[in-house]
């Protein structure tokens, strides 16, 4: 326990997962209440405008996808700040050896260092996912439907599987500048997953695709504004529920045995 | 008491260390000294669990450092300046880490109080000067008010008042039964405060016992370090 309160300690303590937990809360809530009040007026109006539908249905799911950025800055910073050095002047320290000599034990250090993401990871999604969800209704106000409770868990499962994934991949590169440039790209600007489905529809396995199979009703999925495929179909949920899952176990195994096994 | 039984490390084909064994008994203060290069932190870091020896064993008061429970309470350790993130301030870098220990948050203020550093706690690490640094680095190692003292060229960067400071601070804790270990790439400096000393170079001791009887073959300290570590004067 005591490992996992300094972990904790430290995450919350550092300047840019408090900003990456702002960007999850706000910009998916503030894009929600934009779309969704724009929405309202072409459906008052009965012109589609540059809306690809006007079904409310995925209201608010779409913007909850971008708010992975702030979870993945999260990610990543929980294990470079551990690299950072002071600057040459100032000895080139790194916070790892005072993390190694307070908590020698690699196995349980890595065990509170994913823990303390998963934690923090599930309570701001149990902020982001409301407020987004709540930002639609009222923005849409008589045209909202009721949010699809499954795939607001959806949501919760790809912050997670990304978080997971990017303290993986960080932990193997002792660097976060190379991860937070290949997760950020991959989520913001063009999805490698998206381009690989036009390519095989094994992509649908690939862990940000596999989770729009449970964020999105199948409309939004093939058609929608966030369309991942126009020619294929998403997996089943329980297929994207095992490849998640799978996923998750790869990075936690990875970021364990890496911990356990290498020198400082 | 620190003991170090033939431990050796290899990284690649490169040797580090070569079957180095040396102890640090209580109520003394060793210095371990050699050339920059020559193994002194590698030595350290595997005491404290850092890296893996490849073979050989490193203990402290007979058990391996990562068996001890909440270490910092029995061994306080000064590695790699401060180890401190840059954007933390100092009083939440000590608090992470007496959480990891279970110690209360007063003894936070009562290190930062000894080290100097109580008007500066509420700054960045990032903001501090090298010595600013070594001196949170030793809060650090003081916050578990531990028997056993590792102190990895603590007196980097410090002021003459620093060294001073952290002289008394180790002849202290010697005098109150402590074990203290610290190395130095300066013969003269150890020499002040040093009751033992381990000399390395190359990753092998090359000489080892109190201060006098290592010295007194060469006749001064600088003619004793220079023939021990195979420099040329």
């Amino acid at each position: 326990m005591s490992y996992f309160l300094a972990e904790l300690s430290k995450l919350v303590g550092q300047p840019a997962v408090r900003a990456g937990s702002v960007v999850t809360v706000v910009a998916p809530a503030v894009i929600a209440a934009l779309n969704g009040t724009s929405l309202a007026h072409a459906i008052e109006m009965g012109d589609q405008g540059a809306f690809l539908s006007l079904s409310t249905v995925d209201s608010g799911f779409s913007e909850l996808a971008i708010g992975v950025v702030g979870v993945l800055i999260i990610a990543v910073v929980s294990v470079s700040s551990e690299y950072a050095r002071t600057p040459a002047a100032l000895g080139r320290t790194r916070q790892l050896s005072s993390t190694l000599v307070a908590m020698p034990v690699r196995t349980a250090l890595a065990g509170a260092k994913i823990a303390v993401l998963v934690a923090w990871v599930l309570a701001i999604s149990l902020v982001a996912i409301p407020a987004a969800l709540v930002a639609t209704r009222l923005s849409l106000g008589s045209h909202a439907t009721a949010p699809n409770l499954w795939h607001a868990a959806g949501v919760a499962a790809f912050y997670l599987t990304m978080a997971l994934l990017a303290q993986a991949v960080t932990t193997v590169l002792r660097s976060g500048i190379l991860p937070l440039v290949i997760f950020l790209a991959n989520s913001s600007v063009v999805s490698v997953g998206m381009l690989l489905l036009q390519v095989t529809s094994w992509a649908k396995y690939l862990p940000d695709i596999a989770a729009t199979s449970l964020m999105f009703t199948e409309a939004e999925f093939t058609t929608g504004a966030a369309a991942v495929s126009r020619n294929s179909a998403p997996l089943g949920a329980a297929t994207a529920v095992c490849v998640l899952l799978g996923w998750s176990a790869l990075s936690v195994a990875v970021t364990v045995a890496v911990w356990a096994r290498r020198d400082a | 008491m620190i003991e170090i039984e033939s431990v050796t490390k290899r990284r690649g084909r490169r040797t580090v260390l070569s079957s180095v064994s040396f102890r640090a008994r209580p109520g003394r203060v060793t210095g371990f000294v050699g050339p920059n290069g020559a193994g002194k932190s590698s030595t350290l870091r595997i005491l404290l669990g850092l890296d893996r020896a490849t073979s050989g064993r490193a203990l402290v008061g007979g058990r391996r450092y990562c068996d001890l429970p909440q270490p910092l309470r029995t061994v306080g350790a000064l590695l790699d300046g401060g180890g401190a993130h840059p954007s933390r301030t100092a009083r939440a870098h000590l608090a992470w880490i007496a959480a990891s220990q279970g110690i209360s948050r007063r003894r936070i203020d009562e290190v930062l109080d000894l080290v100097g550093l109580r008007g500066d706690a509420r700054r960045r690490a990032g903001t501090y000067s090298l010595g600013m640094g070594q001196r949170l680095g030793l809060a650090a190692a003081l916050l578990g008010d531990p028997e056993v003292l590792v102190l990895d060229e603590p007196v980097n960067g410090l002021d003459p008042a620093g060294v001073l400071w952290i002289r008394d601070l180790v002849r202290g804790r010697a005098a109150q039964g402590g074990t203290v270990l610290m190395s130095s790439h300066l013969m003269g400096e150890l020499a002040e405060v040093a009751d033992d000393i381990v000399v390395i170079a190359d990753g092998r001791i090359t000489a080892a016992g109190s201060i006098d009887d290592v010295v007194a073959p060469y006749g001064d300290l600088e003619a004793a370090f220079f023939a021990l570590t195979g420099g040329a004067r």
